[in-house]
């Protein structure tokens, strides 16, 4: 039983670390509830004496926080969903069926991987201009579900199924989307739950393209939504840190009732 | 090998897929423009702290021409000229916008239209604005844009700090920089608290330092070369200096940290040189009325001049209504909704028109002296080597860490310093 005894020093390792990732977030929310001349003291107080909830007003006030989160959800469960469909139909190509030339795009593809994101966002802007879709929701979606890296990632587990199941698969005569949904996928099933966790974070932390593309407040994720608080020399940090810790909140619940899913999922994809 | 069903199959999915999106597209797209025969246009901004006082001048506007609607889309600075430069290439982006000192190269890609037909048809009188801002966004002989705002420096001190200390010697608008290092001196001898610190000036190579140099007779850029090494280039380095190395100014470690207007609302500095744009944190901070008195900058040799630069409101090239596109840009600048704009405090109106400047003191009423300091800095001014010369935007902070630093540090002297902020501007303006 010596072996599962938790040494001391792992709890104040433990404290520690928790303590240096949880300030920053005590410190949003210590600054989301004091008033804007509370921030603007010198010595600077953590704690708000008194507290008030007027940053969160006016954070209601401001932004149509409730549209901007709906909005969020409605784009991230969209791309995650297309991205994943797009991503494990491209890598059952490669990996199952090895088109010819596989090799080549999977090269292509880890190409793609290296080239920075915002290379692409004036001719991204120009294709969504042509089809009439800039200033939509479609627009936020639609050029990010096209991730070679899920296309990667997703190879990479694919490879990973036994091959002796799928031609056992094709021999009783499935065709090749039956196999993908019925065998590959459950298989799989981890790094799939990987790759729909990091689309969601990605276009929850989205920033610069919905506002390089989309013009509306109402079209907006709440990312953008918290940059317009940001002001160019004068800062209302209650009002930005109350939206802060409003956004956030949904992460947090979902990242609680996801925790077993996150955490097992990282740890077989080897990422984070 | 492919079953013509698979294939079928999966025709039939991306078919779907598709109706599915196209279906997104149906409901998501902003279909409420059904205003009737009304003009849409649209007005694009960064400064959040500006735009109440936006709002307020179109909602004049709109009230004036009640059959041009205008929608405010204020962008984060940030972001602004990647939204630019990707709608503007698109053929799209907005009708109106502001622009600033970077206005050359979007005028150089003809994605401005020029005004001056505009300015002509209705006798626009291009010197009801500060003839520096308006120069600025004229070029090749044309005029792209209608100055909106003009910054500038002042000084600001603590009413409450000085009279706790006792000090009774106050700056005034006659004030020169002898009066300046006696005052601090006075300060410092006051103060108890070892991290007070008497006052604080910019100190930057691009503001104060180059403030310093104009107004000692000198020059930054001359013929294309940057001309530092001077000796009031050199007179300059050493005064900026001598403030930090007798106390009186935070010295440069600290100097990263250190917030002028938040150090002037805790007193912990008596007095700090503050930018236009930085007033109205004063204006919001907790304290009575008047605790803060604005002076201009004191004088060196008899001037006083500090930099300033202005954004203008410009009209995109690609714009569909350009008629009505100009009206707003003529109603904004024009003296009333410059006012109305001012109102909303965050700037100072570049409509040099009496009723304008009263609406903007007016709304930062808790300052004193603001009237009479802003319109003395606003007599001796020179655009700010940034503006006049875009170029040398990008090198700034290298300027910073690699010249100014080790030179308020004491490990460059004052000619070495100079010589190296030379051969940055040379390269820069290559």
């Amino acid at each position: 039983m010596d072996f599962h005894r938790v040494r001391w020093w792992t709890y104040a390792t433990v404290i520690v670390v928790g303590l240096l990732v949880l300030a920053p977030f005590a410190w949003m929310v210590a600054t989301a509830l004091m008033s804007t001349t509370q921030t603007l003291q010198a010595t600077p107080s953590v704690i708000p004496s008194p507290p008030t909830l007027q940053g969160v007003q006016e954070v209601f006030a401001k932004l149509p926080f409730l549209r901007l989160l709906g909005n969020t959800v409605v784009v991230s469960l969209g791309r995650a969903l297309a991205t994943l469909v797009i991503a494990s139909l491209a890598a059952y190509a490669l990996a199952i069926i090895k088109v010819p030339g596989a090799r080549i795009i999977l090269v292509l593809v880890l190409m793609l991987i290296m080239v920075p994101g915002d290379i692409f966002i004036i001719p991204s802007f120009s294709i969504m201009a042509k089809l009439h879709l800039t200033n939509t929701l479609v627009a936020l979606v639609l050029p990010n579900v096209f991730d070679v890296f899920g296309v990667f990632l997703l190879y990479q587990f694919f490879r990973g199924v036994p091959r002796e199941l799928i031609e056992a698969a094709r021999i009783d005569g499935a065709s090749h989307l039956r196999i993908l949904f019925t065998i590959v996928v459950p298989i799989s099933r981890g790094g799939l739950i990987a790759l729909a966790i990091l689309a969601v974070l990605n276009e929850w932390k989205e920033l610069l393209w919905p506002i390089v593309v989309n013009n509306d407040v109402d079209q907006l994720t709440l990312g953008p939504g918290l940059a317009l608080l940001r002001g160019t020399a004068v800062t209302d940090w209650n009002v930005l840190m109350s939206a802060g810790a409003l956004a956030t909140l949904p992460m947090i619940v979902i990242f609680l009732l996801l925790q077993r899913h996150f955490v097992s999922s990282f740890a077989r994809s080897g990422l984070k | 090998m492919r079953s013509p069903s698979c294939v079928k199959r999966v025709v039939g999915a991306a078919a779907v897929a598709l109706s599915f999106a196209v279906a997104i597209a149906g409901c998501s797209s902003t279909t409420s423009s059904g205003g009737g025969d009304a003009t849409k246009l649209s007005l694009m901004i960064w400064d959040p702290a500006q735009k109440a006082g936006v709002q307020k001048a179109v909602d004049g506007f709109e009230a004036k021409f009640p059959k041009i609607q205008v929608d405010v889309q204020q962008v984060p600075q940030d972001q602004y000229y990647t939204k630019l430069d990707a709608s503007l290439s698109a053929g799209e982006g907005p009708d109106v916008m502001w622009q600033s000192s970077a206005v050359s190269q979007y005028i150089n890609g003809g994605a401005l239209e020029p005004l001056d037909g505009y300015i002509k048809q209705d006798s626009v009188n291009l010197s009801d604005y500060a003839s520096s801002i308006t120069s600025l966004y004229n070029v090749n002989g044309k005029q792209y844009g209608i100055p909106k705002d003009e910054d500038t420096w002042t000084f600001v001190y603590n009413t409450a700090v000085f009279a706790k200390l006792g000090v009774t010697d106050v700056p005034t608008n006659d004030w020169t920089w002898d009066d300046m290092v006696r005052i601090a001196k006075e300060i410092k001898a006051k103060q108890t608290s070892p991290t007070d610190v008497p006052m604080s000036c910019d100190r930057t190579f691009n503001n104060g330092v180059a403030s310093l140099i104009h107004q000692l007779g000198g020059k930054i850029v001359n013929q294309n070369k940057g001309v530092v090494s001077s000796p009031e280039g050199i007179q300059a380095l050493t005064m900026m200096k001598g403030l930090q190395d007798q106390g009186l100014i935070p010295v440069v470690a600290n100097s990263a940290d250190f917030n002028p207007a938040s150090s002037l609302i805790s007193g912990t500095v008596a007095m700090a040189e503050i930018p236009s744009w930085n007033l109205s944190l004063l204006s919001q901070a907790n304290v009575p009325a008047d605790t803060f008195h604005l002076v201009r900058a004191p004088s060196v040799n008899g001037k006083w001049l500090t930099d300033t630069n202005g954004l203008a409101y410009v009209m995109n090239a690609n714009s569909r209504h350009k008629d009505e596109a100009w009206k707003l840009i003529e109603y904004l600048t024009s003296t009333q909704g410059a006012e109305q704009h001012a109102a909303g405090g965050a700037a100072i109106p570049a409509n040099t028109d009496k009723a304008a400047f009263d609406a903007y003191v007016s709304a930062n009423s808790k300052l004193a002296g603001l009237s009479d300091a802003v319109a003395a800095a606003r007599q001796q001014n020179y655009l700010r080597t940034s503006t006049q010369y875009p170029a040398t935007r990008a090198p700034l902070p290298q300027i910073e860490s690699t010249q100014m630093g080790p030179f308020y540090a004491g490990s460059i002297t004052a000619s070495d310093a100079a010589k190296g902020i030379d051969q940055i501007l040379d390269k820069a303006l290559g």
